[in-house]
């Protein structure tokens, strides 16, 4: 199956289809080229300068100016951080397995990059011009879909973005395990353990949506959002939303859930060992990767590029440059304000403890997840089905908030964790026993 | 009709690429003054001591093994949130809706399970 993907000519090839699908003129290989120069070129710029904005925005919250030295505004800081990263000295550990530690970034750089392949910026055609997936044909010209403006239109785009967003935990801890430093370890054991109790939540929360849907595709759920209005705008559509940010936060390792680099504690947790351009290269999917979940959750949750309530500018608006120009225009600003809710919420809580963190997700976001969906499922029934949304929102709110206020009081049921090695630690000794046990 | 993946492995050599770059041009425009002290495991100036790659607690493979229950969940959960929306209108709602209410309480035992037994507890 690898061979013909390293052929040029099948690439071309099956690009050609998603074209002529499309009514696009003009030659594949163009098309294909023209998307290249978007992951390369465009979001590492946005990238960069979301890092500035984060500088300038923290900043702001601890009562400081931030960057405002190089060029207007610190305007070119990027730049010159990315001179200084390049002329750096590249340090291995002489200890460290040299293979792995260099593999560690470039996954996650390729975790980053490819989440960004299904998300529908925009549309690709103002006419309802494409036959959603599975059907053979379809009926009528409003069960047709807007074809989406995304890198990658497949059938099964949801669960191709979990996977490859779930690729980061490889990457961080090879990172850890790789470099032989104590504390790189310490910061990539509980990096895995976190990042995979908070993909279960992340991957649950999106079951709502893709009930609503009936597909996985990202441009079926925003051709859905145009019939059913935003999928935020319903009791499990909030809950699922909010625990959808919670998790993704934990899943790029930002504050409140930043331990596994836990700078007070363990250094710089799974990047103590990396210095230079191979720490840029994890800054830098680490804000490809916040780009990244703050489009998954504007393209499932918030209505994609569209106002709240109305289907504008699809409809009314004829030019697709146009209409493109005023969607991915939108699309922008939400997933400006859903960055800015990240930095927001770095700037304002504390790190958590780790054995908080672990029951946060065990025993509050997962049983809360699985309830949703059942919750998602009566609104379905009643709230869109039957057509009552008012009835809906009386079915479903007082079941989340129950569910909300018992999982919450009865995750705290147990009290403090136990202190591990109390007993020795009260009496006195003079020379303890080194464990072998991290 | 083939989807058209083949730019997702295209997009897989772009993001290597993308990474390797930058480490090809520090290798040739950056100084390279090696030293033993600039070799060493950073421990914030203390010499390490002892082996690294030590046993770590079973807490890990817990959690490592319920991560794997749930995911095999959402492996069922996903086909049938997708095919839900048509089964209602050809009439079979509330069978499936049953059906899955049986599988989530049956996961929901093995978590309540799991809580009460305290394998939830970081210890």
């Amino acid at each position: 199956m690898i061979a013909p993907l390293l052929n040029p000519v099948f690439l071309l090839a099956v690009g050609d289809d998603g074209l002529r699908r499309a009514g696009l003129a003009g030659p594949a290989w163009l098309y294909w080229a023209g998307w290249l120069l978007v992951f390369l070129v465009v979001f590492p710029g946005i990238v960069a300068y979301i890092v500035l904005a984060e500088r300038k925005l923290a900043g702001r919250f601890q009562d400081r100016i931030g960057p405002n030295r190089v060029g207007p505004f610190g305007l070119l800081q990027p730049i010159a951080d990315a001179i200084k990263l390049v002329t750096k000295e590249n340090l291995v550990p002489r200890s460290a397995d040299a293979f792995v530690h260099l593999l560690a970034p470039v996954l996650l750089m390729i975790s980053a990059f490819l989440v960004l392949a299904v998300i529908p910026f925009g549309v690709r055609s103002t006419d309802r011009d494409m036959i959603p997936f599975g059907l053979a044909e379809a009926p009528d010209e409003a069960s047709r879909w807007y074809p989406g403006l995304a890198a990658v239109d497949t059938a099964s785009g949801l669960l191709y973005l979990i996977a490859a967003a779930s690729l980061s935990v490889l990457g961080i801890f090879l990172a850890g395990w790789s470099s032989r430093n104590k504390f790189a370890l310490i910061g990539s054991m509980r990096g895995v353990a976190q990042l995979v109790s908070y993909e279960i939540p992340q991957v649950l929360s999106l079951v709502p949506v893709i009930l609503w849907t009936g597909s996985l595709s990202l441009v079926g759920i925003f051709n859905a959002q145009l019939d059913q209005g935003w999928f935020l705008f319903s009791p499990p559509g909030i809950a699922a939303f909010v625990l959808l940010v919670i998790a993704s936060i934990a899943e790029v390792n930002r504050a409140p859930f930043d331990l596994p680099e836990a700078e007070s504690e363990i250094i710089a947790g799974y990047h103590t060992e990396y210095s230079g351009m191979r720490f840029g290269l994890f800054f830098l999917a680490e804000y490809l990767a916040i780009f990244g979940i703050s489009c998954l959750a504007v393209a499932t949750f918030l209505g994609g590029g569209t106002l709240p309530g109305t289907t504008w500018p699809l409809g009314s608006v004829d030019s697709v440059i146009l209409a493109n120009v005023i969607l991915v225009g939108i699309f922008g600003v939400k997933v400006a304000l859903m960055i800015f809710l990240v930095f927001w919420v770095r700037a304002t809580l504390p790190r958590m403890r780790v054995d908080r963190l672990m029951n946060f997700a065990w025993k509050v976001l997962i049983p809360l997840c699985l309830v949703n969906i059942l919750v998602a499922a009566a609104w379905l029934e009643v709230g869109v089905r039957r057509g009552q949304p008012l009835l809906g929102w009386l079915v479903t709110l007082p079941v989340l908030i129950v569910a909300v206020a018992g999982f919450v009081r009865l995750s705290r049921t147990e009290g403090p964790a136990p202190v591990l090695g109390k007993a020795t630690l009260a009496q006195p000794t003079p020379t303890p026993t080194p464990s072998r046990s991290l | 009709m083939i989807p058209n993946y083949g730019f997702i492995g295209l997009l897989l050599f772009a993001a290597i690429a993308f990474a390797v770059g930058p480490l090809v041009l520090v290798a040739l425009i950056a100084p390279r003054k090696g030293s033993v002290e600039k070799g060493e495991t950073y421990e914030c100036g203390v010499r390490t001591t002892g082996e690294t790659w030590v046993r770590f607690r079973l807490q890990y493979y817990i959690y490592a093994i319920l991560f794997v229950v749930f995911d095999i969940e959402t492996v069922f959960l996903y086909p049938w949130a997708v095919s839900y929306l048509g089964l209602a209108e050809l009439g079979f709602g509330l069978f499936v809706l049953v059906e899955m209410v049986i599988f989530l309480v049956m996961l929901a035992v093995g978590l309540a399970y799991a809580w009460a037994s305290g394998d939830l507890r970081w210890v």
